[in-house]
């Protein structure tokens, strides 16, 4: 089959929003979907379209309890120091302190000075970053500095996310708590700089498999080249 | 619900964009304008009452999780929230499948004058279902409320699985050529 014929793509996205693709071939039109933004736009068009169902249907208030449960099952405290993303909304306002910070942090990401380097400062909702992450092309790792030392829930780990320009999400890996050095490899079939990429910080559980990020989101943004 | 739809748009825009923020108000109002839409999308789908009530349940704790990775240029956000319903029904029904029911509730369908917020969409869409043959309507209805199998959908209406697979891909192209002339 040739996923790329647009008529066979339009045939496979109806047939996928309206519940009909079942099985491998729904993995395997998912697997496809994560990697291609114009599949994705049909896919929301399609949605968009059959939604109309959707509103032939009368509308039904949820008894009270189906709230009050939800709201139990949210974080209590509004303070939530992981929940960060607003600050790369700001970013322009600190770009000059992260390049103090730059400064300090001093040799750990300026090696070579004709390189150029690209780095991620995921920050707390305080917008102090906790981690630095820098991408190494040449070795394929990512060099990862704790800066300072985070306290998790139990049985909960921060995991650190590479969003390609495709829009696949692939795993790095598990953020160390404790302050100090780490590196993780770059995930498989990814050589080059991840200049165009996101990364993406989530809470998941410890023993749940990483494979797609389930937890809450707690940081997105991009690489900034230095 | 009787803003028109784009300002009802800006405002979940603006809501999930808060809620990314970790706004419990912001969250609580997202939900008291949308969950009776997606309450009668999973009593629709899974037929009963507590199933359906879990369903969403389960739906706004993905909202409030994942709000953050929403990106208003690739769905509008009715349309993310209804696909998160949607989706988890979907695999609760797969599951159901497996277990007898013992709460049925007759769910009423498809006797609303619909929602005014989107009366012409809702209008072209109907027009253009309209003009297809009935069974073919049924299918459509059928493998979108009830996640029918192809196979399902066969045995359901008593006719080859071959004459069900062209009968929805047909319809549906009719759909989108009739949607866009």
């Amino acid at each position: 089959m040739n996923y790329k014929d647009p008529k066979l793509q339009e045939q496979l996205a109806a047939e996928y929003v309206l519940g009909n693709l079942h099985g491998q071939a729904r993995r395997r039109f998912e697997h496809l979907l994560q990697a291609d933004p114009h599949l994705q736009a049909v896919v929301a068009s399609w949605s968009q379209r059959l939604d109309v169902l959707n509103d032939q249907l009368p509308p039904v208030t949820p008894p009270a309890r189906v709230w009050s449960e939800i709201e139990q099952k949210i974080p209590q405290n509004n303070d939530n120091p992981w929940r960060n993303v607003v600050f790369w909304r700001r970013f322009g306002a600190i770009a000059a302190s992260i390049a103090l910070l730059a400064i300090l942090i001093g040799g750990f990401y300026l090696e070579k000075p004709d390189t150029p380097q690209h780095v991620v400062f995921v920050t707390n909702n305080k917008a102090q970053p906790v981690w630095v992450v820098k991408a190494q092309a040449k070795q394929r790792k990512f060099r990862i500095k704790t800066l300072v030392p985070t306290r998790m829930p139990a049985n909960k780990v921060c995991v650190l996310w590479l969003i390609w320009d495709d829009g696949k999400t692939r795993p790095i890996g598990v953020l160390s708590d404790n302050v100090g050095e780490t590196s993780l490899p770059f995930p498989p079939g990814i050589r080059n700089t991840p200049e165009n990429a996101q990364l993406a910080v989530t809470v998941e559980q410890a023993d749940s498999p990483l494979s797609q990020p389930s937890g809450e989101v707690i940081f997105k943004g991009p690489w900034v080249r230095l | 619900m009787s803003r028109p739809a784009d300002t009802q748009t800006a405002l979940l825009v603006e809501l999930l964009a808060a809620i990314a923020d970790g706004d419990k108000n912001a969250f609580a109002r997202l939900y008291r304008l949308t969950s009776p839409k997606l309450f009668a999308i999973a009593l629709r789908i899974l037929k009963q009452e507590t199933r359906a009530q879990e369903c969403l349940q389960e739906s706004y704790l993905s909202v409030w999780r994942q709000a953050a990775i929403y990106q208003p240029g690739k769905a509008s956000p009715m349309t993310w929230l209804v696909t998160i319903t949607r989706n988890r029904a979907i695999d609760l029904l797969r599951k159901q499948r497996t277990q007898p029911v013992t709460e049925e509730a007759e769910i009423e369908t498809f006797c609303s004058p619909g929602n005014p917020v989107s009366i012409t969409d809702q209008m072209a869409m109907q027009k253009c279902l309209d003009e297809l043959k009935q069974e073919q309507q049924d299918c459509i209805r059928l493998a979108y409320f009830e996640g029918l199998t192809h196979p399902e959908l066969a045995q359901r209406l008593a006719l080859p699985m071959g004459t069900i697979k062209t009968w929805i891909r047909r319809g549906l192209q009719q759909i989108r050529q009739c949607l866009e002339s």
